[in-house]
């Protein structure tokens, strides 16, 4: 079929706009993650020497790797149900708001804008060793407490994670519920329903996709925890923050490493992709369930 | 039921007071960055029986404000860095994002389905695993241990032009087309007519990437390898560390610049919720 001139024309001006950023995916994306694959199957200092498995079995077997994604496995497991529920919440009772709900809005987002590293001054006045809350403690009476290591830095990983990132899901959260209209609400209280029913039966229903989107997003903050986690502990923290991101960094900079590296590269992607497609899996299904 | 209007409920004061709560670490350090030496000491840095927090200093001082001056510190330097940085990537990523998004939503080309399914997988792919070919690449550009190297590794945003995808798409296509018979060429078409109406996307785009880009730590560790190029994001806690007496308007200077930008923003984030649920121009009749 001869396509016509406007079309020809219409089809050349939109790859001219495309153009810089196809380009720039194609050589700064696509083609640096093909090379991560490929070399993560060679050996040597290029890639002439295939190797098969060899690097894969060498990487499971690195104590340091195992740490790292042992951490990085619980830490992804016990945040992403804290970041998809708690700004779900928080947004549900904003939204119930009617007279400070806008300055509401701003508050509970600013701490999205709010750099990890000025937040350090605050963390250590709070949780250093003689912090605040160490000060508590002794003035209880208690032993005190190091907030940077073992399971209270964990814990403080995740406040930081959730405070810093949370804002985000708070903001989609507020969109989806502007999305439902006014009329089911007065339905559903004209038909008695209270506050915890109409979230179950009217909001809940309607901002799945929104959740499942929260669960994606999370998932991409996620990949920035090593910020939080550089900040408290340095380039070689406590075993208990030591994450997939500090194998990968500090593989990366020991070249004997490199293979490694691309190994676990291919490795993290693969979890990443395997979860986000099974949720979006899921996520179909449930829709298609719902229209039978 | 009769309603009493001047009362505030109690769930909003709950929600308030937390709000405030949540906004306590900034509201410290910006008290902070008004206490003189003595109380710095006494309250945080050597306190006698555990640190405390405080809001209101005992001797209100400027002199923290003059170690922003300090050549040691170099802190102006990095700051104006951070900025370069920050604007310039974010510059790019807008720029590469509204044209790719802009041809995404309005044409159909060549090799669009290929484009968009690079973008989306892209989005998923740790920048962490990427930073080795991308090491390599720029060893081979020869841009390793150059800011240049910075903006062309952080241009690349496929969400970004996912978010400039789905912000054209909401515009009907009509408009486009209206213009086009009206004698507008494409770039007029986009400049005058179609951004205008998503330009809160691009706020908010840029926002996003300014905040990202003034948070990047693992990334010019790895390409500038030169801590006299290194954004204020690495040296900070340095810089605190040497200086725990002006620690907090250190701390404060860092955060006013991407608050500041979101208070610029801040209207067009309100419109874009808004625009989401088709209810801005009832609103704003």
């Amino acid at each position: 079929m001869k396509m016509s001139k406007r079309r020809i024309r219409r089809s050349f001006t939109g790859l001219i706009f495309a153009l810089p950023a196809m380009a720039a995916v194609a050589f700064i994306g696509v083609l640096p993650m093909l090379y991560t694959v490929l070399n993560s199957f060679s050996g040597g200092l290029s890639m002439e020497v295939f190797v098969g498995w060899e690097n894969y079995r060498q990487l499971f077997a690195s104590a340091a790797f195992q740490l790292g994604i042992r951490n990085t496995a619980v830490f992804y497991l016990t945040v992403l149900p804290m970041m998809v529920l708690l700004p779900l919440l928080l947004a549900a009772a904003v939204c119930s708001c009617k007279a400070v709900r806008h300055t509401l809005e701003s508050l509970f987002f600013i701490p999205s804008v709010i750099p990890s590293a000025s937040l350090l001054w605050f963390v250590d006045i709070l949780c250093g060793d003689t912090g605040v809350l160490n000060s508590i403690l002794v003035k209880m009476g208690q032993n005190p407490i190091n907030f940077f290591a073992g399971i209270p830095a964990i814990v403080l990983l995740h406040c930081m994670f959730l405070y810093r990132y949370g804002g985000y899901n708070f903001f989609l959260y507020l969109i989806a519920f502007a999305g439902i209209s006014k009329e089911q609400y007065e339905t559903a209280s004209i038909n008695g329903a209270g506050r915890l029913q109409i979230f179950r039966l009217v909001e809940l229903p309607q901002i799945t996709p929104t959740i499942l989107l929260c669960t994606a997003f999370s998932v991409m903050n996620g990949y920035s925890i090593y910020r939080e986690a550089y900040l408290i502990g340095g380039a070689y923290p406590d075993t208990s923050l030591y994450l997939l991101q500090h194998f990968l960094n500090n593989s990366f900079r020991n070249l004997s490493y490199g293979k490694l590296c691309s190994a676990a590269s291919v490795i993290l992607s693969l979890c990443v992709f395997s979860i986000m497609i099974a949720f979006f899996i899921l996520n179909r299904r449930k829709k298609r369930y719902e229209k039978e | 039921m009769k309603k009493n209007k001047s009362f505030v409920p109690p769930g909003d004061v709950f929600l308030l007071t937390a709000a405030i709560l949540f906004l306590m670490p900034v509201l410290y350090m910006a008290a902070a960055m008004f206490f003189s030496e003595a109380d710095m000491y006494t309250f945080y840095i050597h306190p006698t029986s555990g640190k405390t927090l405080h809001l209101i200093p005992h001797h209100l001082s400027l002199k923290q404000f003059g170690s922003l001056f300090l050549a040691e510190t170099d802190f102006l330097a990095s700051l104006s860095r951070s900025v370069l940085y920050a604007f310039g990537i974010s510059f790019l990523r807008t720029v590469l994002a509204v044209s790719a998004g802009y041809a995404a939503a309005f044409y159909s080309f060549p090799l669009k389905k290929i484009f968009l399914g690079c973008c989306l997988t892209l989005m998923f792919i740790p920048p962490l695993a990427m930073q080795v070919p991308e090491y390599i690449l720029l060893r081979f550009l020869g841009l390793l241990g150059k800011e240049w190297s910075l903006f062309l590794i952080y241009a690349v945003h496929p969400v970004s032009i996912c978010i400039m995808i789905y912000a054209f798409s909401r515009i009907p296509s009509e408009t486009g087309e209206a213009a086009a018979l009206d004698g507008c060429g494409s770039l007029r078409c986009l400049w005058s007519v179609l951004l205008p109406q998503g330009g809160y996307a691009v706020y908010l785009l840029f926002m996003l990437s300014f905040i990202d880009v003034w948070n990047m730590i693992e990334g010019p560790m790895v390409f500038l390898q030169d801590p006299d190029l290194y954004p204020l994001a690495i040296l900070l806690p340095d810089i605190m560390k040497k200086h725990p007496y002006a620690a907090p308007v250190f701390g404060c200077m860092f955060v006013c610049i991407p608050l500041l930008l979101y208070a610029a923003c801040r209207e067009s984030l309100a419109v874009y919720v808004w625009k989401e649920v088709g209810m801005y121009e009832t609103e704003m009749e």
